[in-house]
């Protein structure tokens, strides 16, 4: 049993909804018809897209495949959270692409391994799905935990540099910033896993119960998934900032100006 | 041993502002004011010393050894700084003196009752331990960073417009204080002539292009 079939037509039919807002739009002089629609549009190209390319990449089922898949995911995340900081992407693409790398192939072979019994642990429906979801939901949590290193680093200069001089290593002088950053990457999620489920039903779940699924197995997967999109934005918070205190500082610990996009 | 010294050092710092040939030698026990006008580099050079700013071309020297940026975590080790704007953030004053004694070089440092000692001396109560720092005023913040500065058990300065928002009173006190550490070396930046008056102090007068004359 899987979710009923929605017809083309009837995909049509629901962009129809969409009159509402551009109305709204249009009557209260809101200028954001034009970016909604191009919206609408990536949105329907670039999921129609994934339709077409996951209906192969499930039928061909090939671990290297799947894992080259996961590399390109990877990519996109990488130059999404770059986009959206005001840091050189030129300099700390490499640190941000292994950072999501590792933490999210770490967390999965454990995920798919230990907490699901996959015999396959690289099975497209998991890997890709799961991974897909892990990346994606961690994007958030990477984007505002590297920006607000960095962006304090900017704001607070001499405050990072009076500690060097008290006679800090980088790694103490740089502690508090890590602090900051780590908790507000990860307080959302924490304030969100509080009222899951009385709220809204998460995505995931839907998706499940829709497909047919038993509402408890829904339930284990959507937990047991959360948990591990809250591990992967944790470590990855963690290890982004590592990797890049290589491209970042120079070698007397002080941050170099051009890591910022305009310095 | 000369504690300090720099050789023909020019640096640039952006394309409209660089500074050439530097030289200055601070020897031990030494206290040098390095006088000029704001934004004749008078605080770059202390950057320099401490390898916040590396200098394009020259050589620097502290005890007689080449800066180079192994030695340097150990320099920073041993010298006191105070800087003129030190925004260290939302935190209150206790957990700021807390956080720099908390790093591993100063960790050894048994400083309660110094603070104590200083905070009478500089006529600062106790209760501003428990005040947000970034809620002092200037010359309380200053004070504080002096304080600070003399908890580190260090016997070289580098002290950077410290004594610009006290009152003439406590100017004095400040300046005595630490003139009257016959063991210390100092470098001291400031544009308030009222350093001069000191005997055991030698004015090094830093202009726009870092030429320089001595008064002895």
């Amino acid at each position: 049993m899987g979710a009923k079939d929605i017809s083309l037509i009837s995909v049509f039919l629901c962009f129809l909804l969409l009159i509402v807002p551009v109305a709204i739009f249009f009557r209260f002089k809101v200028k954001l018809i034009k970016s909604l629609l191009s919206s609408v549009g990536r949105m329907t190209l670039q999921l129609f897209l994934a339709g077409v390319y996951l209906q192969f990449i499930f039928r061909w089922n090939n671990v290297f495949i799947n894992i080259l898949w996961l590399m390109i995911m990877v990519t996109a995340a990488t130059i999404t959270v770059l986009k959206s900081t005001n840091l050189n992407i030129r300099k700390l693409f490499l640190s941000i692409f292994c950072s999501f790398l590792i933490t999210v192939i770490a967390v999965l072979v454990y995920f798919n391994w230990v907490v699901i019994g996959l015999e396959v642990i690289f099975d497209s429906r998991y890997v890709i799905v799961i991974g897909g979801m892990l990346l994606g939901n961690s994007l958030r949590g990477s984007i505002v935990g590297l920006n607000s290193i960095y962006q304090q680093l900017k704001k607070s200069e001499s405050c990072y540099l009076y500690c060097l001089a008290g006679g800090a290593t980088k790694f103490e002088a740089l502690m508090p910033y890590l602090q900051d950053s780590l908790r507000f990457a990860l307080m959302p999620t924490i304030a969100s896993m509080a009222t899951i489920g009385l709220v809204h039903l998460p995505g995931m779940m839907t998706g499940q119960i829709l497909g047919g699924s038993n509402p408890m197995v829904a339930v284990k997967y959507q937990i047991t998934i959360m948990i591990a999109i809250f591990t992967v934005t944790s470590l990855n918070v963690v290890l982004t900032f590592l990797f890049s205190i290589y491209a970042s500082f120079n070698r007397y610990g002080v941050i170099k100006k051009d890591i910022w996009k305009n310095h | 041993m000369s504690i300090f010294k720099a050789e023909q050092v020019s640096v640039n710092l952006d394309p409209k502002f660089s500074v050439l040939d530097l030289n200055l030698t601070v020897e031990e026990k030494e206290k040098v004011l390095l006088f000029g006008k704001s934004g004749s580099g008078k605080t770059t050079i202390l950057k320099m010393f401490l390898g916040f700013v590396i200098p394009s071309q020259g050589k620097l020297l502290f005890r007689d050894e080449q800066i180079n940026c192994r030695n340097i975590w150990d320099l920073r080790s041993q010298v006191a700084y105070v800087s003129q704007n030190n925004h260290i953030g939302d935190i209150l004053v206790k957990e700021v003196i807390d956080r720099i004694m908390s790093f591993k070089v100063n960790r050894n440092i048994q400083y309660a009752a110094k603070l104590n000692e200083f905070l009478d001396l500089f006529e600062k109560p106790l209760e501003i331990l428990e005040k947000e720092f970034s809620e002092l005023s200037g010359g309380e913040q200053q004070i504080i960073n002096i304080i600070i500065s003399l908890l580190l058990n260090r016997s070289i300065f580098l002290l950077d417009e410290i004594t610009s928002s006290l009152d003439v009173e406590l100017k004095r006190k400040v300046q005595e204080y630490f003139l009257n550490q016959e063991q210390w070396t100092e470098i001291i930046v400031s544009h308030d002539q009222s350093w001069m008056e000191f005997k055991n102090i030698k004015t090094v007068t830093v202009d726009s292009i870092w030429a320089q004359k001595i008064y002895h």
